[in-house]
Formats: C-alpha cells, structure tokens, sequence
C-alpha cells in the first residue's frame, strides 16, 4: 500500500494501537510523567522562581503565593528545590543505568555463549553481589567512595549491573541454540561476529526494558542514600536529601518541607514504571503475538 | 576420489545424570544418535538420506559439517578431513560447505534484512573487492532465486516474507559462496504441496547450474525422487539400505524399507496397496534392540536377527542392503 | 446430518479484515467422511474450528451450520459448551500441546465426561474410559499414566479416545497425522477408519494431504483462499478433477512413480486474504483464466455430481448448480 510509506500514517496507526489497550494508555501517561520531569531538569534554571541553594526567605513558612511550596528551614524555597532536584535524581538514574549496562551486558553476552568455567565463575560473583541487600550494598560502596555524582552513580550501578547480566546471560543461553545462530555458524562467521550481529540485536530490547525498570529503581536507590546523608554534598537541591531535612520539622507541622520532595520521587519512580511496563510489552513480540 | 567420504561416523549424546544419579554410580548413559554410518557421495551427486524422526539423519548432516563434534569416524569432503582441521580452518573451509535448513524462519536472524544475511558469507570470507560489488553479487543471487525486483526484497526482514519466500532466501544465503557441497535438511518439509515443488524445482536447476554435491535429507521418500542419484535408508542411527531411486522404490529389500514405502499414503483411491504396516514406534535409541535394529517390529524376524548385527550385502549392482534375509 | 450454508468467517488483524472462510456450502452425510483439503491459509482449519464456534474473539461468523436441522451459528457460547465433546468432538493436530501434561490420561476422560454427564457414577465413567482406550488399541492398565509417559503416536490415539468417548456423531479432525512419521500416520490412519465404522460416526478430516484423505474420506473438499472450489466424490476428484487448482494440485504431488519424472507446481501464491481480488481467487495463477474470471466470482456448477467454482462450466452444468 502507498499509504504505509507516509510518516504520519505510520505515527498515526502507531498511536492507534497505543490506545487499543489499557497498557497503551498505561504507557502513554508513564511517558508523559517522565517528559514533564526531563522538561523540569533541562529548564530548572528558567522554570525555578528562586535560586535553590540561597535561603530566599523566612525559615519554614507555609505555602504562600510568593513560595508556593513554602520554605525549609533555611529559608530555601521548596519548589526551585524540587525542580532542580530533577536534574540531581534524573542525572545520577541515567548515567548509574549506563554504567550498570555498560557492566552486565558484555559480560553476560560473552558469559552466556562461550560458557564453561568462565560462565561459573562470573555467575557466582554475580549472584553474590544480587544477593546482597541493594541499598545496603550502595550504602557500603558509597561511603568507601565517599560523595559525588559520578561516585554514587557508581554505587548505585554495582547494585544494578547483576540484573543485566542475568537477564542477559539467560537469553543468550537460550538464543545460542536458535537454528539462525547455527545458520551463522555454517556460514563461517567468526564466534564475535556471531555475537556481534546475531546473538546482540536479538537482547536488545530486553536490555531497553531493564534499563527502563532500573532507572525507577536508581531513583530510589539515590534517594535512599541521600536520605542517608550519604548522597551529593549539601547545598545542592536533592529530593532525598530534602526528604530527610524536611522530616526533623514534621513536628513543627512544616508538612511542606516533607511533602513536595516525596512527591517527585514517588510520581518520578511510578512515570519510571509505568513506561517501563508499556515498553516490555512492545518490545516483547512474544507477548504482544497473544493478544 | 569420491567428493564427500564418511567412515564409521558415531555420535553420541551423554544423557543428563541428575546428583542423586552420580551418587548412586549409576552408568553413564548414551543416546546414540548415530552409530557407525558410512557412505560415499561422488562430485555433482546428490544423495538421499531417508529416515523417521529419530533415525539420526538430521544428526548425520549436521556431523558432517561439523557443527557438533563426533564421537567416532571420519568424514573427508574434496580430500580434505573435515575432523583434523583447526578451528580456525574449519571456519575458513566453511565457504566450501554450507547448510540449507528445513525451518527457515528460524534460520534467518529476525533483526537482518533478507540482504544483508544473504550478504553476509560473502563478507565473512572476503568473497567481491567492495560492499558494491557484493550488493551486485547479492542482487543477482536474488534474481537467481526468483525474488524479484531484488532491490525491494533486499530491505525486507524475514517476518514480512512468506514460507517459501524465506526458504529462497535461505538457499541463497547458502549457495552465493558456490559451495561445493550442501547439506538439504529437510528443505522443503515445512512447505505446502504447490511451494513444495516450486522449490525442489528451484534447487535442481541451481545444483546443476554450480555442480553441487548434496545430501538431502528427508522423511519423505517420493520427494527424493526428482533430485536424489541415490537413496540411503537410516532407521535408529544406521543405515539400512542404500541404491538408486529405482532400487528402493521398485524393489526394496529391507523390511523396513518396505514399510516405510507401503506407508506413503496413495492418493489414488482405486490403488489401495497392501501395506505391511510395522507394529509399535521407533524404540528408544538409549537402548537399541541387541543384533539388527529393527528385529522387534520385523514381520519377517528370523533367530539370527536378535544375536548378531547384519553386515552390508550387494544384492545387485549398486544397491546394498543390511538384512540377514540376502546373507 | 450436518449442512453448512454460506458460511463466512471474518476476523480482524492488524492488516485489516481477513477473510478465512468466505461462502461455504458443503454437506455431510449419517457415517460419511469428508476430507477437507487445501493449503495453509486456504481457511481449512478456519472452517473446522468455526463448525465448533471456537475463534478469536475478533471473528465474525455469518450464514447457517445445521446440526441436525438444529443451526449452530445463532447458539450462544453456553449452549456451544453442551454440544461440544458430545455432539460435535475434535482431534487436534498436536497432542502434545492439547494434553494436560499434569493430568493423569484417567483425568482428562473423567473430566470430558463429567461435563457432559455431571452425575455419572465414577465406575460407569471409568468403563467409558476403557472402552475408548481399548478401541484405539491402548491398554486400559495405562490409564493412570500421564501424557509424557506415551509416545507420538500413542498420545495422539489418546487423543482419539478422548474425542469419542461421549460417542459424538461428529468428528472434525484436523490435521490428527501431520506431526507424525509416515508408519504411525499408516498406523493412525487405520485406526481411524475401524472407528469410522465402529462407532458410526461421521467425520470431517483436515488436512493438506491428498493422499491421507483419499484413503479415509468419502467425499472431498477442496479449499482455496477461503472458498470450496471443488466438492465431489473421492474417485471423482482423483479420476476426474474438474477445477484447474484441483487439478494442478493433484498433478504437484511427488509420488514414487519412476516413470513419472517431471516436476509440476503451481506457478505464484496464494493469495492475500485481507484483500483478494475480485473474481476467481484462482484466477491470477490459472492457467485457463478468461476476462470473466477476473471480473465477477464464480458461482457453484455441478456437473456429474461435483461441485465445481469455476467459469470453465457455465453452460455445462446439469441441474440448478
């Protein structure tokens, strides 16, 4: 059909089948959720009222129309707060994911086809960082490492890099036995070209959804470790951080300073989920063949 | 010298032991898949090699590429011992050995385009000076196997072909390095009665447009008819019957043979044959019945067949049987 | 005893509305079996599980399927669930996959028949479940084995079993031999027809197999691309085939004749079922194709008691067509 080469009607009848499910609309939502808080991080300079890490105003006032958030106990203005802490959380999320990946998915390709006693080994270690308490693994490496973005992103990802190479690891076992890795084999081509261009393409989109799934998880992980005291050096904005700060007022019923921190990284982790959620089932053919 | 030599190939598969197995010392057991097969195929011949499931023909193929490692035996393709090679000069050698497989939607990587997978060996060994010459290449091959215009198949994925669309693909992948000898496993199984013959069709002409030598394997005797010279019978690992089409099809001497001939369903309803059909399934090739294989389903089982294995008997010129009843 | 009138079964896909079953007439007789044959995606097996009412939720179904006078098409999924198993059975092709593989055989027969006869007394059923076995030719002691415990061919004659169990007048089988070698599908096949004749049933075989059908069936239908372009006899489709795919399709099939060493095929496709084209289906890969062909579609003509879909015999009919 002529019509199957336009764009629009590729973007339209890709949105129709968007919305012919309820995880369609699941999808959409996560992915409107996540656009508004990277629109947040990328903009914070010209969306915040006030410059975050100055105190801007009296200590704990209430939400009011010059603070719309109110302010902590500095006298900071809790909404420039949240929006730059975007940056912080998205930050640290995506480059921890990266070098999560960058960790598991070599390793559980080249674990998964070549086997043996490599195999053994690398899934024993893997296996032992996965069955260590997450937060308390981060904690651990966060504090040898001391603070900074890079460092927590760092931590956060030793914590993350086993689910990659196990999913991976598990999906090349499987595909290596496919008749078109065989058919590779017959033709001559050499075991990383095999990798390479059979065995990768065809993990990929699992790859995409782990890392879609993780980055919710980053986010609470980074959060955790602020919430710690053991995240980004103060004064900048961070949400954990914040959460933390905001807590040792609750009592003074300054809810404000508790409240709007908690509610980014809950809507920020469920955008995470949500999108995440959609993405498995578009890119999983095998679910999508039995609906 | 005979282009393809197989002697004495075996091949078999350790059955998994569970711990509690290991710790009770129980014996290693073996499937054997393939036990003692040995044949000749000549330059430009094409050789059948019939079997049910579970008779080690697909095994058998794919020992002779080597693409799992025997147990025993040995196989020689143009002089050269498939077996003694280093890896790395199988790899090479690979280019002269190729494989057509029966299911070819998963034979094709779901994520290349018909091709670039088409395009692929040529690359992998260094086969036209640039990636134009081998688009070349690719396109010729493509109108080679009648899909046409090649340009628009070129870019298509796999999924978007049909059946018999994939199975062209497969084969030209296979045959765009001019190998000398390809491998046919079960090559037009999976297809319909019309795409069938359209494609056995195809693969005549192209065996004799590059004088390839081929093993066919099949689990239907009247497709080896149009393209096989010869026909090997196989039934639990070993071959029981070897001749042309006519020796087999007109005068089979194993039991078995006559079995698998009388089972074929005929589609005209006023030659309803008289079949001898065996009785039971195929046994468990962990423990195959002691003397000839096929003794407990035999309607013509003699004493002899239970105690001793059968030795290869030349009941006319060129056609062999494995069967007491010539000894 | 069964009557199908104009049968259209429509589903959606994610090309459009596909059309697998498009105006089917056909008719079984007490004890007859008729062979359904075609191609995949002729809408063969479309047309088995549509007699069933067992489709995507997606599909339409139009026209009549009389059973017993009584029509099928207007029943709701509830009264369906009554006649399917006694009435009407089904042999599937895979009996791997339609066996419970954790139901012992013994269950999945009471269960069939607790179904249908919830107050049966357990021994009256355990006997049903006996006779069955013993008529396929397995031993009633392995009743209490599970499916993986039986071999291909043993599994699909529990299969069997279980489709007649309830002695349902009916049988749609589809494709019971394609997973199986040549001797068990030998083997099945006889089976089968001391059934047919024990049991004094009538049955729908689907299949791709010519040969399969031309040694069970009584009559033979053959499909292609959602229509039955020729219904007759056995013999007649075989001696006297009078559809050009019919006959292209009988001339494509290998068989063991020496003598015989050209290879015939159909030339091009089948073709797509979202948008065929208008006239004959046949039409763009027959070789006696004409004007007409292309333009309008072909009615039914009955010449010497086949039905043919075909404008070769128009004028040459015998009869109302």
């Amino acid at each position: 059909m002529v019509q199957d080469k336009f764009m629009s009607y590729k973007l339209a009848s890709a949105v129709r089948e968007l919305f012919g499910s309820s995880t369609g609309v699941i999808t959409f939502v996560g992915l409107v959720i996540l656009l508004f808080y990277v629109l947040l991080a990328v903009f914070s300079p010209y969306l915040a009222p006030y410059d975050p890490t100055k105190s801007v105003g009296l200590s704990l006032s209430p939400p009011s129309h010059e603070h719309l958030f109110g302010t902590d106990n500095l006298g900071r203005d809790v909404l420039s707060r949240v929006i730059y802490g975007a940056r912080i959380a998205l930050v640290i999320a995506f480059l921890s994911v990266a070098v999560a990946a960058a960790i598991g998915v070599p390793l559980g390709l080249v674990s998964g086809y070549i086997g043996g006693i490599l195999d053994r080994i690398l899934t024993l270690i893997m296996d032992a960082v996965y069955s260590f308490p997450g937060l308390i693994l981060a904690i651990a490496i966060a504090a040898l490492l001391g603070p900074g973005i890079f460092n927590i992103a760092i931590s956060i990802a030793v914590v993350y890099a086993p689910t990659y190479f196990r999913v991976i690891r598990s999906q090349v076992t499987s595909i290596k036995n496919e008749l078109y890795v065989e058919g590779a084999r017959a033709i001559g081509a050499k075991r990383s070209t095999i990798l390479l261009k059979y065995v990768l393409p065809n993990v990929l989109p699992s790859v995409v959804v782990v890392l879609s799934m993780n980055l919710a998880d980053a986010i609470m992980t980074e959060a955790g470790l602020s919430f710690l005291g053991l995240g980004i050096a103060p004064p900048t904005p961070d949400w954990g951080f914040d959460l933390s700060n905001g807590r040792r007022f609750i009592l003074s019923r300054a809810w404000w300073a508790l409240l709007y921190p908690g509610l980014a990284i809950i809507t920020v982790v469920l955008g995470f989920s949500m999108f995440s959620e959609g993405l498995n089932e578009f890119l999983n053919p095998t679910v999508r063949e039995k609906r | 010298m005979a282009m393809v030599e197989v002697r004495n190939l075996k091949k078999h598969f350790p059955v998994k032991r569970t711990f509690i197995d290991v710790l009770l010392r129980k014996p290693q057991l073996y499937v054997k898949a393939v036990d003692g097969v040995s044949f000749d195929i000549e330059e430009g011949e094409v050789l059948g090699l019939v079997g049910e499931s579970g008779s080690g023909k697909t095994t058998t193929g794919r020992l002779i590429l080597r693409l799992i490692e025997a147990t025993e035996g040995i196989v020689k393709i143009a002089g050269k011992d498939v077996y003694t090679m280093s890896k790395e000069e199988l790899r090479r050698f690979r280019k002269e050995i190729q494989i057509i497989f029966q299911d070819p939607l998963a034979a094709l990587n779901p994520y290349m385009k018909i091709g670039e997978a088409i395009m692929h060996p040529l690359k992998i060994h260094n086969i036209g000076s640039s990636d134009r010459e081998r688009k070349r290449m690719v396109y010729k091959m493509l109108e080679r196997v009648n899909l046409t215009p090649p340009d628009e198949f070129y870019v298509r994925y796999p999924k978007e072909l049909s059946g018999g669309q994939r199975q062209r693909v497969v084969i030209a992948r296979a045959l765009i390095t001019r190998p000398k000898f390809v491998v046919a496993d079960e090559a037009v199984a999976m297809l319909d009665v019309s795409i069938r013959s359209q494609l056995l069709k195809l693969m005549l002409d192209l065996k004799n447009e590059f004088n390839i030598t081929m093993l066919f394997i099949t689990h239907d005797l009247a497709t080896t008819k149009y393209i096989c010279d010869r026909i090997a019978v196989m039934y639990l690992g070993k071959i029981v019957e070897i001749g042309t089409f006519h020796h087999i099809s007109e005068n089979p001497k194993h039991p078995y043979t006559q079995a698998l001939i009388s089972a074929v369903p005929e589609p005209d309803p006023k030659k309803k044959k008289q079949k001898i059909i065996p009785q039971g399934e195929v046994p468990n090739p962990i423990n195959p019945p002691s003397g000839c294989r096929f003794h407990p389903r035999c309607h013509k089982v003699m004493d002899i067949c239970s105690k001793k294995e059968p030795h290869f008997v030349e009941v006319e010129d060129g056609h062999q049987v494995s069967c007491f009843l010539y000894e | 005893m069964l009557k199908i009138e104009d049968l259209k079964i429509y589903y959606e896909s994610k090309k459009g509305l596909v059309k697998a079953v498009d105006g089917v007439s056909i008719e079984v007789g007490e004890q007859e079996t008729i062979g359904l044959v075609g191609e995949s995606g002729s809408g063969k097996s479309t047309l088995g599980f549509g007699i069933l009412k067992i489709l995507p939720k997606t599909a339409q179904i139009t026209g009549r399927i009389l059973l017993d006078n009584i029509n099928l098409v207007s029943k709701t999924e509830k009264e369906m669930q009554k006649i399917r198993g006694k009435e009407i059975s089904m042999i599937f092709q895979d009996p791997m996959t339609s066996l419970n593989p954790i139901m012992k055989v013994k269950d999945h027969f009471l269960e069939t028949i607790k179904t249908h006869i919830p107050d049966i007394e357990e021994d009256k059923a355990l006997e049903m479940t006996e006779n069955a076995l013993k008529a396929v030719g397995i031993n009633p002691n392995r009743i209490n084995e599970y499916p993986f415990q039986f071999s291909g061919g043993m599994r699909q004659r529990v299969m069997i079993a279980l489709s007649l169990v309830l002695n349902p007048k009916l049988v749609i089988a589809d494709e019971p031999t394609t997973s199986l070698d040549v001797i068990v599908q030998a083997q099945i096949l006889e089976v089968l027809k001391e059934l047919k004749e024990k049991f004094q049933m009538s049955m729908i075989l689907i299949t791709h197999d010519l040969g399969v059908v031309a040694e069970t069936a009584d009559k033979i239908a053959v499909m292609y691309a959602g229509h039955v372009v020729e219904f007759a006899e056995n013999e007649k489709i075989y001696y006297g085939a009078k559809h050009p795919y019919t006959k292209a399709l009988l001339e494509s099939i290998p068989n063991t004749d020496i003598d015989d060493l050209t290879l015939k095929y159909i030339p091009g496709n089948p073709p797509d079922l979202v948008n065929p084209s208008k006239g004959c289906r046949f039409a763009p890969r027959c070789p006696f194709a004409k004007d007409i062909c292309f333009e309008e579609e072909p009615p039914v003509f009955e010449i010497d008691g086949s039905k043919v879909k075909c404008w070769i015999y128009k004028g040459d009919e015998n009869g109302d067509g």
